[in-house]
């Protein structure tokens, strides 16, 4: 891990192959875009999932290995595949919903958008494989730029031109504090390398310079994953950004700023060790403020991505949780969680591209009202992932959130964990209502909801499914995830 | 006698600077030029430190020669990459000022609540 990185490093490329399958897609997309003006959005969505299912294939290939490649920068470990299959499944959905946004609104540079939509997860990706900060950096800023470029792409909708506006302002913000962090971890431990800087820290360990970087990396990964107090640009960007962007920036950045989180903090070892005490009570005060202002945010929101925002600051909350255990087994949790929270969170954001009363997008949940009697399909989805995000036995979210309660439990961090189920049971509140609008309310007279089109059902059905069998045998998957991680 | 400390003294100052301009202006290209003076005080930081390191232990001249290109890779890739950032930050910037004719950020507050 921390040998001197050889005078020519050797170029293993399979340890990147979903990678690399992923940036070829988007190139030729990209000349495809190019070549003919008039072509169809069908074949540029197909050539998108073709890559996709590609890379996923190329995933299943990997072999899970300590050793550090491409002198050091890159690291094929366990948890690296799993995040990758993780990316890849979101990327089909975003993909999906990308298509039937593009054919609703008639978007003339849906190729654009949809080489945007690959980068933004390649950036993902790269995040997920990192073993240096200089690959963790280029990798959140690769998502970030694509991302900014994502919310503002429509560029009539006034909505949309302000949300760009705010979101790249304030990750541009924080981006510098993340930078000024690692510059601090640098100076204290003179290496790049995530490895050598963990067992460079412990031996440093409680230097104010160390513990100012450790911090300022925090603050700057805080802005991406939305944590209170700096989530306050979240609930802006996922109003006004269109709904496919959205739901990737609530899913994918967010589950890319936790894995950034969990590469930079769990060194050496998985056992968070350079910073101790001070990183245990740090993330313990971020969780238990997130998870209170985000629930209590969501319980006066009227629009719907306003109220899935703050739902998704509040998850961001009970995510970090597992933090406070401070070992394998509360970035187990972690994981089993973040995959949850992506089928959960592009569902619901389907619903909503999917649920459009006189081809608008419903946006108050008033708009909601008996979308469950004209298309009872819908309803019970979006009733799905609601639950699920709730945390309703047989569903993903209970299982995750079961076990990163225990997570905390077993830290004995009680007042979280307690927090945790108390914000749970207020937040079915909030969740309810949509559901209650969307069965006992009569629609407007004169209301009529649009046919759900075809590629959306697909997508928000897969998401469904997966919430389901990860409810009803989280087993499966968590067999998988315990054997890579403990694998390391 | 110029010493590690003065130059992260100045890479503090011009931090703050670039925090306090982001809190304070309300111009979004003021904000965006503040972004960047917090980049190149990280920047400055960095080579200062590279600068200033102490002998490293073992084969001294190899390791400190490591040590020093992997921090300038660093700094060179934080330059290109707030390059790239500003592109589309100053994109978007004036897609908000085609739409609204200004670049407040105060003006722009549609999305709230």
């Amino acid at each position: 891990m921390t040998t001197p990185p050889p005078p020519f490093p050797d170029l293993a490329l399979m340890a990147v192959s979903p990678q690399a399958v992923l940036l070829i897609t988007a190139l030729v997309i990209l000349c495809l875009d190019l070549l003919g003006k008039k072509i169809e959005k069908i074949n540029i969505t197909l050539t998108a999932l073709t890559g996709v299912v590609a890379a996923y294939a190329c995933t299943q290939g990997l072999s899970a290995s300590d050793e550090a490649v491409f002198a050091g920068m890159v690291w094929r470990d366990g948890w690296s595949i799993y995040l990758d299959q993780l990316f890849l499944a979101g990327t089909a959905l975003i993909v999906l919903l990308s298509h039937l946004y593009a054919e609703r609104q008639q978007m003339d540079a849906y190729g654009e958008f949809t080489v945007l939509m690959l980068f933004a997860t390649l950036g993902m990706m790269v995040v997920s494989i990192s073993a240096d900060l200089v690959t963790v950096f280029i990798g959140i800023e690769l998502l970030s730029i694509c991302l900014y470029v994502l919310t503002g792409f429509n560029k009539s909708s006034l909505a949309s031109g302000e949300a760009a506006v705010k979101y790249f302002l304030l990750g541009a913000f924080s981006t510098g504090f993340f930078v000024y962090g690692l510059a601090f971890l640098f100076g204290v431990c003179h290496t790049t390398n995530l490895g050598a800087i963990g067992q460079a820290a412990a031996m440093e360990e409680g230097t104010p310079l160390l513990v100012l970087g450790f911090a300022l990396v925090l603050a700057g990964l805080g802005f991406k994953i939305s944590l209170v107090p700096f989530h306050m640009w979240a609930p802006d960007v996922y109003q006004g950004a269109p709904t496919p962007v959205t739901a990737w920036i609530a899913a994918g950045s967010k589950i890319a700023g936790f894995a950034a989180l969990a590469r930079i903090f769990s060194l050496p070892d998985l056992s968070f060790a350079p910073l101790g005490e001070l990183w245990a009570e740090g993330i313990w005060l971020l969780s238990l403020a997130t998870m209170i202002v985000g629930n209590a945010g969501a319980l006066v929101q009227n629009d719907i991505k306003r109220l899935l925002a703050y739902s998704s600051v509040a998850h961001g909350g009970y995510l970090a949780m597992a933090f406070t255990a401070r070992n394998t087994v509360g970035l187990e949790a972690l994981f089993f969680y973040l995959a949850a929270y992506l089928f959960m969170t592009i569902g619901a954001f389907g619903i909503v591209m999917l649920a459009r009363r006189n081809g608008e997008e419903c946006c108050s949940l008033a708009d909601f009202s008996g979308l469950a009697h004209q298309h009872p399909m819908l309803g019970a989805l979006m009733a799905v992932f609601l639950f699920s995000l709730a945390g309703m036995p047989f569903t993903a979210g209970f299982v995750g959130k079961l076990w990163l309660f225990g997570a905390a439990i077993q830290a004995e961090y009680y007042v979280l964990a307690v927090t945790g189920i108390l914000t749970t049971l207020l937040s079915f509140y909030y969740y309810l209502r949509v559901i209650v609008y969307m069965y006992m309310r009569e629609p407007e007279s004169g209301t009529v909801f649009d046919p759900p089109a075809a590629s959306g059902v697909i997508a928000t059905g897969m998401a469904a499914l997966g919430i389901v069998v990860l409810g009803v045998f989280p087993n499966l998957v968590w067999k998988v995830l315990a054997a890579q991680m403990r694998g390391i | 006698m110029v010493s590690l400390n003065h130059y992260l003294l100045l890479s503090a100052v011009l931090f703050t600077l670039g925090v306090l301009g982001v809190m304070a202006r309300k111009n979004a290209l003021v904000i965006l030029m503040s972004v960047e003076l917090m980049l190149n005080a990280a920047n400055l930081a960095i080579v200062a430190f590279i600068r200033y390191a102490p002998p490293l232990g073992g084969d001294a001249g190899l390791a400190y020669l490591q040590m020093a290109g992997n921090g300038m890779v660093f700094v060179f890739l934080i330059l290109t990459v707030s390059a790239a950032e500003v592109g589309v930050g100053l994109a978007v910037v004036i897609n908000l000022f085609r739409q609204r004719e200004t670049v407040n950020i105060e003006i722009a507050n549609l999305l709230k609540g």
